[in-house]
């Protein structure tokens, strides 16, 4: 049982990485019907300015300066690139992302090497917290879960509760009579891509270290994000929230799951099959090892019973 | 590359023209040099480089002629691979050497062995600097085949002979990335550790997916849960340094026994936090030359260093480039099927110790050290951490086990 609330607070843990990085991403992706390949990449940045800014000073600079940076960065990259090609329409934009993530990714490589960096956890952070029948939870992994949960509220709060939040739901539905209303879309779109991007440079700072910092970071996340904000619904904050704890849960349960098929059959009594012939895998593969796969199971079954997604409103 | 180095290369080439005596060797290196594992083909290249330039500045071969490297990007496919070599011997090139990742390598073998069955009277020699599956000098192996670094069940006789040394442990939990060396570390730890120390119990065989998984605290959870007193491991790059890290962070203290950690970045993950629980089976460390009193290996490592601004540690590159050199030299000819005559059962004093090459399947034995990562009494510190790694176990060529049958059939 004690093992058991360890994985749950592991795979919340993972949940709300996962959601720090999606929720920007869906966002975007809602209100600008840009599908940001790029995304990932500025989680890498967020990382490494993150590292560069903890060499010169110390974590806590970075963890307030690297989101900020991040999120400038992502909108003069909305201002001067993005803005320009949304006249050429969905297509010509998200194959400006595309080669966006490319060329970050070998700036990062140009500046900071091919080799990940030495950026590590703040030494004010590295104790044990508590300890659960004799594993460690270290106090790093609960200021991690802090900052995003406070990361939640206050873009919820931001959405819910402010002006500039109510534009942004407006838009999500009904850009159009927004633009028509007189307001400033394209400034709208520029503050949501820098917000968004920031909060993914918000998940490399807290991340980086966690994991590793290296320049193949952002691509070992990038498809996985995609899943998430699909699978919870388009523009939905709430849908991504949860669809990333499911999908953090779930793998890290899968994990902890011993046991295959075989087993099962031999515990109910009955004969162990024949592990030959084509399907013979089946029988004897781990739950572990279908961990990485079970995210897309999941977006594929969605998408046939419910399109829209968790928690999505639109059907497009 | 600088342009003030583009000019001196167009100076020194100039200068070769006109004396337009001594010819180049030419030895195409494929490896991936773009996409997601540049950075190993980049490490590799510079190893290589240097490996020739040493070969070339001590008077290079047979009357002056130098040993010139061609390099070939095959982006980590079997496909592109077999590609590049049929540029490669399009443009003439008729020795070959790559080694990064197994699968790749096999590809490569095959496509040599079936170029060298059609063209007998025109055949290719494939220098391997160290794949890591067994298979391509066991059931694979082949008359043009040289592989000049242990595989990864002679590493793993090696660090088994470590454990049944340490008697503080007594459950062994065995992790591996879910794929054919993964499988083979495992398999070969089972069974030499049943022969060496039946009394060590292993308590856990694990497979995980491959360079997907994010956090590895639930299988650190199992580990713990098992009480076991040693970890083993195949893994390489990111999954050896998160399964450490999460290790680390969950209060793990059991003993690490890997093969990779020693390099790309891993040291730097780790850090501090690793001291004196990571053990690595290596053919190199930083320390060795100082552990052995070896000026000229000393200068040799200082000399990449200052060259590369990066650690020497694929020695046995260096040492594959040295022994076609010298091949070459005692062949008379740098026609493929003479060097490997010459290079067959040839001995080498490499910068580590005595060398071999087995006549039978063509594997090179080497020392190979099984090393501590620690910042206790260490010189030479690995990827500026501070830490290094000290010997704690030393095989010389003579004693490192392997027990292939194959024959190579000579042509």
């Amino acid at each position: 049982m004690d093992t058991f609330i360890f994985v749950l607070v592991n795979g919340l843990l993972y949940g709300m990485l996962l959601f720090m990085l999606s929720s920007g991403l869906t966002l975007i992706f809602s209100l600008m019907g840009v599908l940001n390949f790029a995304h990932a990449s500025f989680y890498m940045l967020g990382a490494y300015f993150a590292y560069q800014l903890a060499s010169f000073g110390s974590f806590w600079l970075g963890l307030i300066l690297a989101p900020l940076l991040v999120g400038c960065l992502g909108a003069a990259i909305e201002r001067f690139g993005l803005r320009i090609v949304h006249k050429h329409g969905h297509v010509a934009e998200l194959l400006f992302t595309f080669g966006l993530a490319y060329l970050i990714e070998e700036l990062v490589r140009l500046i900071w090497g091919r080799q990940p960096v030495p950026y590590r956890i703040p030494e004010s952070l590295d104790f044990t917290l508590f300890s659960v029948s004799g594993i460690d939870y270290s106090a790093y992994r609960a200021f991690m879960l802090l900052i995003a949960v406070a990361m939640f509220i206050s873009v919820l709060l931001l959405l819910k509760r402010t002006r500039v939040g109510l534009m942004v739901q407006a838009a999500l539905s009904h850009p159009d009579v927004l633009w028509a209303m007189g307001h400033n879309v394209p400034r709208l779109f520029m503050l949501v891509f820098g917000g968004g991007v920031a909060l993914a440079g918000l998940a490399g700072v807290i991340g980086g270290n966690y994991l590793v910092t290296e320049p193949g970071m952002a691509q070992q996340m990038g498809t996985i994000l995609f899943v998430i904000v699909v699978f919870g619904g388009l523009g939905s904050l709430l849908g991504a929230f949860l669809a990333s704890l499911i999908i953090g849960i779930t793998q890290t349960l899968m994990v902890t799951m011993d046991g295959t098929l075989t087993d099962l059959i031999t515990s109910l009594g009955g004969a162990a099959p024949h592990a030959t012939g084509m399907f013979r895998e089946i029988w004897t593969i781990a739950p572990a090892n279908l961990a990485p796969v079970f995210p897309y199971l999941l977006l594929v079954i969605l998408l046939i019973v419910r399109p829209r997604g968790l928690l999505g409103t639109r059907e497009s | 590359m600088t342009f003030k180095s583009i000019l001196a290369a167009t100076v020194a080439t100039g200068l070769l023209a006109s004396t337009a005596l001594a010819d180049t060797i030419r030895i195409a290196h494929i490896d991936p040099f773009s996409g997601a594992f540049s950075n190993v083909g980049t490490v590799n290249g510079k190893h290589v480089q240097f490996g020739a330039d040493m070969v070339n500045a001590a008077g290079g071969v047979l009357d002056g002629d130098t040993l010139e490297i061609v390099r070939f990007d095959n982006k980590l496919s079997a496909q592109e691979t077999v590609i590049a070599f049929q540029e490669a011997l399009d443009q003439g090139i008729r020795i070959v050497t790559q080694a990064t990742s197994s699968g790749v390598a096999l590809a490569l073998a095959d496509a040599v062995k079936k170029y060298n069955r059609r063209n007998p009277d025109d055949p290719v020699l494939y220098l391997n600097y160290g794949s890591a599956d067994p298979s391509l000098t066991r059931d694979k192996c082949d008359y043009f085949m040289f592989r000049f670094e242990a595989h990864s069940g002679m590493k793993q006789a090696a660090a088994t002979d470590q454990i049944a040394k340490d008697d503080s442990i007594k459950k062994v939990y065995i992790i591996g990335q879910d794929y054919g060396h993964g499988h083979e570390v495992s398999r070969y730890t089972k069974e030499m550790l049943a022969e060496k120390r039946p009394d060590i119990e292993i308590v856990g065989d694990e497979f995980h997916p491959f360079g997907s998984v994010k956090d590895f605290t639930p299988y650190i959870a199992k580990i713990l849960a098992s009480e076991a007193d040693a970890v083993v491991t195949g893994n390489f790059g990111s999954d050896l340094s998160l399964l450490i890290k999460a290790a680390n962070s969950a209060g793990l203290d059991a003993k690490f026994f890997t093969q990779y950690s020693g390099t790309f970045g891993t040291p730097t993950a780790i850090g501090e936090a690793g001291e004196g629980r990571i053990y690595d089976a290596a053919p190199w460390h930083p320390d060795v030359p100082v552990e052995q009193g070896n000026a000229d290996a000393a200068k040799m490592a200082k000399d990449f260093e200052a060259k590369y601004d990066s650690d020497l540690y694929y020695v046995q590159i260096v040492v594959q480039m040295q022994m076609l050199g010298e091949a070459i030299n005692a062949a008379g000819s740098a026609e493929p099927a003479a060097i490997a005559a010459a290079m067959e059962g040839m001995s080498f004093d490499g910068p580590t110790g005595a060398m071999q090459m087995r006549a039978s399947d063509h594997q090179l034995f080497h020392p190979l050290f099984v090393s501590v990562f620690t910042q206790d009494g260490i010189t030479n510190d690995s990827e500026d951490t501070g830490l290094g790694w000290k010997t704690v176990l030393s095989v010389d060529a003579e004693h490192l086990s392997d027990d292939s049958t194959c024959q190579v059939e000579k042509p």
